[in-house]
């Protein structure tokens, strides 16, 4: 069954998933195992993301068949969810409202078995600061759409180099109009070009195959 | 040489390119709005108060940059962007600082229900009465009263010997009804309730181009944009592709190339996995303009004898990059994109914080000066 619902998953088969995944829990499969399951069937939609299968639509719709199914197992779900690969602290930079683009790279995140802490878009310095102090992140992601808030994504990096934040952390950036030119223009570690490459990124950085 | 001489120059510099012909060197044309706030020193707040003050800062800016060919378009009224995308615009010195750069919020404003307004109340009525409720009714009517001074920015570009290439902007349904619902509730929409979705596509597709097309003809353009953004390859699987977004494409493209117009294929976003499908329409009608995310080189190789192309300086580089970076991106963009066929041009539009020195030296790479 585990199989079934894996394979169902990557096809964005929904009805099959979520009988599977109801019928597993009334027998009282424990949920890690079928939260492993699920997720099993999330790296196979990565597989063919990057096998140009699949493309961004299918990463939202995988991502929505996966939160319908974990919304079948209730409390449970949400107690095992704190057993994450890692925990990432993410958002839009200040003055740069754009939200799409993050959205859907928290939400894949998520599905992949990471501990999203998402602080919106138009986030001030000073919320990254409180945010890392109180999660913890391995990983720091940074949005942007417009160009004009480049430099607002530098000063939210030595905003938190300054707060002695940055050592043991990744800080990873993404959004429209970013490249290796901005990332080194801020002084980040890495750009992510599309969700995907976010959570391969991610995985390789807390030493997940 | 006096105005008049200088727009036909030019205008034919361009016209060439895009009939694949030989030109005596590659056009360059600007695309540029709150970057020329920036250069004429006005806030964006007041920038973007009046179509004549955007307009006149374009000009100022054009002479300031020197040796260009042409502009994409001549002006610019922020609000306007909300009828493109169906969403609420924020506006600087209204939600947004004196002097920050407008910013599309995509929300979800339509609901499934209005698929099925707009099959059965027909796209015009069901635009209008959704752009009123949830977009505002004065937001429609200072658009109207902008749209007014169409003609009197025309005669302003053209009294100073500079092409403006189009006023006017067309898409397909895709775009309006993504932005309007949001693109994650689109996308579900297209796998959950994909024959609704179509249905409403195809009584809004009659709708889409023909306003466009006259708004262009009755100002005197010869050519008019076909924007895709939110459709690219990059972001939908082939199949969904192939029905949403292709066969609405051609429709609107073929109907603007019967019009007598000359479609610039303003995409963003990465196109390059369905560059091979554009080579239906007729040789040395269309432009392709890139933004820097689809492959210009690929596009070359797959619609070079197609379709003449523009693009693609990035952002990036004019904001951060060094006039020398500027010049060398553009020069081979020239030698292995050109010399027939190209418009040398930024990737979408110039940034906000260019540097001016960075577009001189872009334009200095086709000009040689």
């Amino acid at each position: 069954m585990y199989e079934v619902i894996s394979n169902a998953l990557a096809e964005l088969d929904e009805d099959i998933v979520l009988d599977g995944v109801k019928d597993l829990f009334d027998k009282g499969v424990p949920v890690f195992d079928i939260l492993a399951a699920l997720q099993k069937g999330m790296e196979e939609v990565g597989k063919k993301f990057e096998a140009k299968e699949y493309f961004l639509s299918e990463l939202i719709m995988s991502a929505d068949v996966f939160k319908e199914a974990t919304g079948l197992l209730g409390d449970a779900f949400t107690v095992n969810a704190s057993e994450s690969l890692g925990t990432v602290v993410m958002g839009t930079v200040k003055e740069d409202i754009h939200d799409i683009g993050k959205d859907i790279v928290v939400t894949i995140l998520k599905c992949n078995g990471f501990n999203v802490i998402d602080l919106g878009v138009d986030v001030p310095y000073e919320k990254f600061i409180e945010a890392i102090k109180e999660h913890n992140p391995q990983i720091i992601g940074l949005s942007c759409l417009l160009t004009s808030a480049f430099e607002n994504m530098k000063k939210t990096i030595i905003a938190i180099e300054e707060a002695g934040l940055r050592d043991g952390r990744t800080i990873l950036i993404g959004g429209g109009p970013t490249d290796q030119k901005v990332c080194d223009y801020v002084r980040a570690d890495q750009v992510c070009k599309n969700a995907q490459e976010a959570v391969e990124t991610c995985k390789k950085i807390v030493g997940v195959k | 040489m006096d105005n008049q001489s200088l727009l036909a120059e030019r205008g034919d510099r361009i016209t060439k390119a895009v009939a694949l012909e030989k030109t005596d060197r590659t056009p360059v044309v600007l695309e540029m709005a709150a970057f020329t706030a920036r250069v004429e020193n006005i806030s964006i707040a007041e920038w973007g108060s009046d179509s004549l003050i955007s307009a006149q800062a374009m000009i100022n800016t054009f002479e300031k940059v020197g040796g260009a060919d042409g502009v994409d378009y001549g002006s610019l009224f922020p609000p306007v962007l909300s009828l493109l995308w169906l969403s609420k615009v924020k506006l600087a010195g209204k939600e947004l600082p004196e002097d920050s750069l407008w910013q599309v919020s995509e929300s979800e404003l339509m609901t499934k229900d209005d698929y099925d307004r707009i099959i059965a109340e027909g796209y015009p009525n069901w635009m209008m009465s959704f752009f009123q409720e949830k977009i505002g009714a004065d937001v429609f009517q200072k658009i109207m009263a902008e749209m007014e001074k169409g003609a009197k920015i025309q005669e302003m570009w053209k009294n100073k010997g500079i092409p403006v290439m189009q006023s006017g902007i067309t898409t397909i349904p895709f775009e309006y009804f993504c932005g309007a619902r949001s693109f994650p509730k689109f996308v579900r929409d297209l796998y959950k309730i994909p024959d609704k979705v179509q249905a409403a596509m195809d009584a809004a597709l009659p709708f889409m181009a023909p306003q466009a097309i006259q708004g262009n003809i009755a100002l005197g353009n010869e050519y008019i944009w076909v924007g895709g953004w939110r459709s690219a390859g990059s972001m939908l699987s082939q199949p969904l592709w192939d029905r949403f977004v292709f066969p609405y494409l051609e429709r609107v493209i073929n109907e603007t190339i019967d019009a007598g117009l000359i479609p610039i294929l303003h995409f963003d976003s990465d196109w390059t996995r369905d560059l091979e499908r554009f080579k239906v329409f007729p040789k040395g009608k269309c432009i392709l303009e890139l933004d820097g995310m689809t492959d210009i080189f690929k596009a070359k190789e797959i619609l070079g004898d197609t379709m003449c192309i523009m693009g693609d300086v990035p952002a990036s580089l004019f904001t951060l990059g060094t006039p020398d970076e500027v010049y060398k991106y553009s020069r081979k963009l020239i030698e292995e994109i050109g010399p027939k066929g190209f418009i040398l041009h930024s990737g979408c539009d110039i940034p906000i914080d260019a540097k001016l020195e960075n577009v001189q030296a872009m334009v200095a790479a086709a000009s040689g000066k």
